[in-house]
């Protein structure tokens, strides 16, 4: 085995970084006129620039992911679900919300009920997502953080109040004292249902901030939902927040709760069931990761595309310089030593590139809403003064998007991105390695003859 | 009689282009003495260059054996001769084959500096072979700052770094005006005594050939053509 020794590699060094970077320009004793423009920062501009859309694609989608499950988990589904049968009274159904929120890593738990109904104004009509929910959600921290108002209040504070979701207030045409109609169908008897129409009035209009999540938000309280909602179509559960949803702690959470409902003399009992969020939102994650892979997968291409244009780059240098690596075998240095020339100066290439895209990409990354709405305000400011009736363009439609990105730098990503980016770069350097290696001495016999 | 530094026997090498095959060294012999400037001639195309690479170990032969300095140069593989390399040979071209990145010193220096010498030794070396060749004021010029002339001196300088026992020459004049052509010609005189060396010397300059102890005529075979010494 040949062994690599610091000091067999510190010529190497000397010899490698005069290749890459040409003569000194400065030299007192022989002012230097021509120095030989390298292909190297080149090379290292190429790889940078194909790790910047890498590192804003992964913060940004993963922030979008990031906030759009934080939204969920928050304001709508909770972190735990359970299922409880309409029925249950009152009392019963307090006391069992009481239990639960009295066990250990429970954050909050709060009743809600819902249904659908249609939602009328005279303006216009549309269908409703009726959420009725027990005024205990005002003690729940994550869903005030995550709701935001457009005036009034969060949670309606009588029976004939209602707290409007941002869209459905503006399709409805209806702003904050306003009267709605709610139409809901209740069974009469035999089977036959019956419309049933109650009048509210708009104590307030919300947002998540995700359009898909609360554009048809009714919300009234759970007493109101009880009376409104058909009871084979609602839906009756406490919803139950923990310390951290996240983590490995929720599944022992779920079986405490399993515990507490057969103590309570539920358990068997039909119409009860547990659900994680993850089982909840189950096909929604798994589009979330889906789309991330993909576009990964098309980031890792533009990554391997410069690392062939580093490999081409690397080979034409040692294709021009035939000459001077046959003159250097001349004297005895080996191939595996001009292999190691190519194989340090692509590596080299690779992690300059890959330190000076993660800088640029991270920071971007990093200042990303404010990129955005300079951009967006700058192209409005264009549009406006070539044609002063267009319409105000957003770059992040928040039908699909969050409005605001919430970025969190992942430092396991940057180590990933960094560590095969000089992986990749140190494997593609081996083409132009080998073919230094066969560069044969003999080639300056017969130079230009 | 010492022990000859260079010994060939039945030493051929043929180049073959197509179905054509041309018979470059038949069944040569050859040997040399060490400490002796040797010098080869021969009309263009006879392989004078060929045969210099064979004892640098630049081009590899058909068969026969060939022992330089105790190397027996048949049974070298890649790795192996490129310590040959660096031990037991100095190479001067026609052309002077310097690295235009590097100084007239760094130039120098090179060679050593790659063999393992340690950074201010080889440079040391460097700068003594430069005062050797009379360009120790041309230090810190980079070689297309050098004349012609200047130029080869330097690759004389930088085949001496390590310490070769043998220099192989190859038209070193090749390039060179009247005036330079004899102030290298001093120069190549001289490096048997000062740098403890054996010079082979290919050239078509009769001048030139005039330093030599030994003279070979390289035609088919190779035959002696004079010898002034021993
Ligand atoms: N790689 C090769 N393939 C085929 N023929 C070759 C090859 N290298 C050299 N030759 C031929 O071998 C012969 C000897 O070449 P060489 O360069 O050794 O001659 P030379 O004596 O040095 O000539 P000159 O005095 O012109 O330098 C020439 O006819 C040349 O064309
Ligand atoms: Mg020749």
């Amino acid at each position: 085995m040949h062994q690599i020794k610091a000091r067999n590699l510190k010529p190497l060094f000397f010899l490698g970084l005069r290749f890459l970077f040409g003569k000194p320009v400065q030299n007192p004793k022989a002012p230097v006129h021509r120095v030989r423009h390298s292909a190297f920062w080149g090379a290292v501009l190429g790889i940078s620039v194909s790790i910047v859309p890498l590192y804003i694609v992964l913060f940004v989608s993963n922030g979008m992911i990031q906030g759009i499950t934080d939204r969920y988990l928050e304001t709508k589904t909770g972190h735990l679900q359970l299922a409880l049968p309409f029925t249950l009274t009152g009392e019963t159904r307090e006391k069992l919300q009481r239990d639960i929120a009295g066990l250990g890593g429970v954050a909050s738990a709060s009743f809600e009920v819902d249904g659908i109904g249609l939602a009328a104004s005279s303006r216009g009509s549309t269908s409703a997502q009726v959420r009725g929910l027990d005024q205990s959600i005002m003690a729940d921290e994550g869903f005030k953080k995550f709701i935001q108002t457009d005036g009034g209040t969060i949670y309606p504070e009588k029976q004939n109040e209602a707290v409007l979701g941002r869209y459905l207030a503006r399709a409805l045409g209806v702003g904050v004292g306003d009267t709605v109609t709610l139409i809901t169908l209740r069974d009469a008897h035999e089977g036959q249902m019956l419309p049933r129409l109650s009048i509210f009035r708009v104590a307030g209009i919300v947002s998540s901030g995700y359009r898909e999540l609360d554009a048809n938000w009714f919300i009234v309280r759970s007493e109101a939902a009880l009376r409104l909602l058909n009871p084979s179509t609602a839906y009756a559960f406490i919803g139950i927040k923990t310390v951290d949803p996240y983590g490995a702690g929720l599944n022992a959470l779920a079986s405490g709760i399993t515990d507490q409902l057969s103590q309570s003399g539920f358990s068997g009992v039909q119409g009860f069931s547990l659900r994680t969020w993850r089982d909840i939102e189950r096909s929604l994650f798994a589009s979330f990761s889906s789309t991330k892979s993909v576009l990964i997968l098309i980031m890792a291409i533009a990554i391997i595309v410069a690392a062939v244009n580093l490999a081409s780059a690397l080979t034409t240098y040692v294709i021009e310089h035939r000459t001077e690596i046959a003159i250097l075998r001349s004297f005895g240095v080996s191939s595996q030593q001009t292999a190691s020339i190519f194989l340090l100066g692509g590596a080299a290439t690779g992690t300059l590139g890959c330190i000076a895209g993660s800088a640029v990409g991270i920071f971007i990354s990093f200042y990303i809403n404010q990129i955005l709405s300079g951009i967006q305000a700058a192209i409005n400011f264009v549009s406006r003064l070539l044609a002063p009736a267009s319409h105000p363009v957003t770059l992040l439609n928040p039908d699909y998007y969050l409005e605001r990105i919430p970025i969190s730098i992942n430092w396991d990503y940057i180590i990933i991105v960094v560590g095969v980016g000089i992986a990749v770069s140190a494997l593609v350097s081996l083409v132009p390695a080998v073919k230094s290696s066969r560069i044969a001495p003999a080639e300056l016999i017969r130079h230009g003859q | 009689m010492n022990e000859p530094i260079i010994e060939c026997r039945d030493l051929i090498k043929t180049f073959s282009s197509g179905a054509e095959v041309l018979h470059i060294l038949d069944h040569a012999d050859f040997s040399l003495e060490k400490g002796k400037i040797c010098t080869i001639l021969g009309p263009s195309g006879s392989g004078k260059s060929t045969f210099l690479a064979i004892l640098g170990s630049l081009e590899r032969f058909d068969s026969g054996s060939v022992r330089v300095d105790g190397y027996e140069l048949q049974t070298l593989q890649e790795k192996s001769l490129s310590v040959f390399r660096r031990k037991v040979v100095g190479f001067v071209f026609q052309f002077h084959f310097l690295l235009g990145d590097f100084s007239a010193l760094e130039n120098v220096a090179l060679p050593g500096y790659m063999a393992g010498l340690p950074r201010a030794d080889a440079w040391k070396r460097a700068t003594q072979l430069l005062d050797l060749v009379g360009l120790r004021n041309r230090a810190h010029h980079y070689p297309s700052q050098l004349s012609g002339g200047e130029r080869q001196r330097v690759a004389i300088a930088r085949a001496l770094i390590n310490e070769p026992p043998i220099v192989l020459a190859d038209e070193p004049t090749g390039n060179l005006d009247a005036a330079s052509s004899e102030e290298l010609r001093s120069l190549l005189q001289r490096l048997p005594e000062a740098a403890k060396t054996t010079l082979v010397l290919v050239t078509h300059d009769s001048e030139l050939a005039t330093i030599g102890d030994t003279s070979f005529l390289l035609k088919g075979g190779i035959s002696n053509a004079s010898d002034k010494g021993s």
